[in-house]
């Protein structure tokens, strides 16, 4: 098969499925990312706007709300090609953790803000 | 006469959700113009901004050319081998992990003071 598309490891495997299905795939991808986008920036918002809070709790509340913004796009790209191959193999869709990851980060660095407005 | 190959609009709302994307992308990056130069307090911290403007458009453009590519796809006239690929995905994707990556130096840096 002379498919070049980018990655070959997703798409030299299997057969085309529906394009639809794609899509979806597609736009969960984007939703991830923007997700990312917005933690990311409210990671920054709380070191830019000096709030009145715990310097060093806030720090780390920021640092929490930027670390999971880098590392989800890497994760997203993996479920995304994940997605894409059992699509192809006409297999069940593989299981994603996202969803417990932003579930935690999300809580824990409201935890740490709270945290740091009870100390400021 | 038109064709209505996808009743779903698939097609559609991914363009539009890469819109979204390329918009927040944008925003941050307008974002930044306004507030880097003027805290960091060196004309040089535009260029973040404007390298991040300059992505947002050339990935709205290049979604655009994906979307006529899916577009042709639908319509049942080309090889499926012919759809596009992901690498406005990974371009996307690590974009946004330089842009944690810039953050995170920002902050640990303390230079908000």
């Amino acid at each position: 098969m002379n498919d070049r598309r980018f990655p070959a490891s997703v798409f030299r495997v299997g057969k085309e499925p529906d394009v639809r299905f794609t899509l979806a795939n597609e736009r969960t991808f984007l939703a991830w990312i923007r997700t990312a986008l917005a933690l990311i920036a409210g990671g920054l918002a709380l070191r830019l706007f000096g709030l009145d809070l715990h310097p060093g709790i806030s720090m780390c509340a920021s640092m929490w709300l930027v670390g999971t913004g880098m590392i989800l796009p890497l994760l997203a790209w993996n479920d995304w090609a994940r997605a894409e191959r059992a699509l192809r193999r006409e297999t069940p869709l593989p299981k994603s953790f996202l969803g417990i990851l932003l579930a935690i980060s999300v809580a824990g660095s409201g935890v740490l803000i709270m945290l740091a407005i009870f100390y400021r | 006469m038109s064709m209505l190959f996808d009743s779903g609009l698939q097609l559609e709302r991914t363009a539009l959700a890469w819109r979204r994307s390329c918009l927040a992308l944008g925003i941050g990056s307008v974002a930044a113009l306004r507030l880097l130069p003027s805290m960091l307090g060196s004309v040089w911290w535009l260029l973040p901004g404007i390298a991040g403007l300059a992505l947002s458009a050339f990935l709205h453009a290049w979604n655009h050319r994906r979307y006529i590519g899916f577009s042709t796809c639908l319509l049942g006239n080309s090889d499926p081998s012919r759809r596009p690929g992901a690498g406005a995905l990974i371009v996307l994707a690590a974009t946004t992990m330089a842009i944690g990556a810039f953050c995170t130096a920002l902050i640990l840096t303390d230079v908000f003071g």
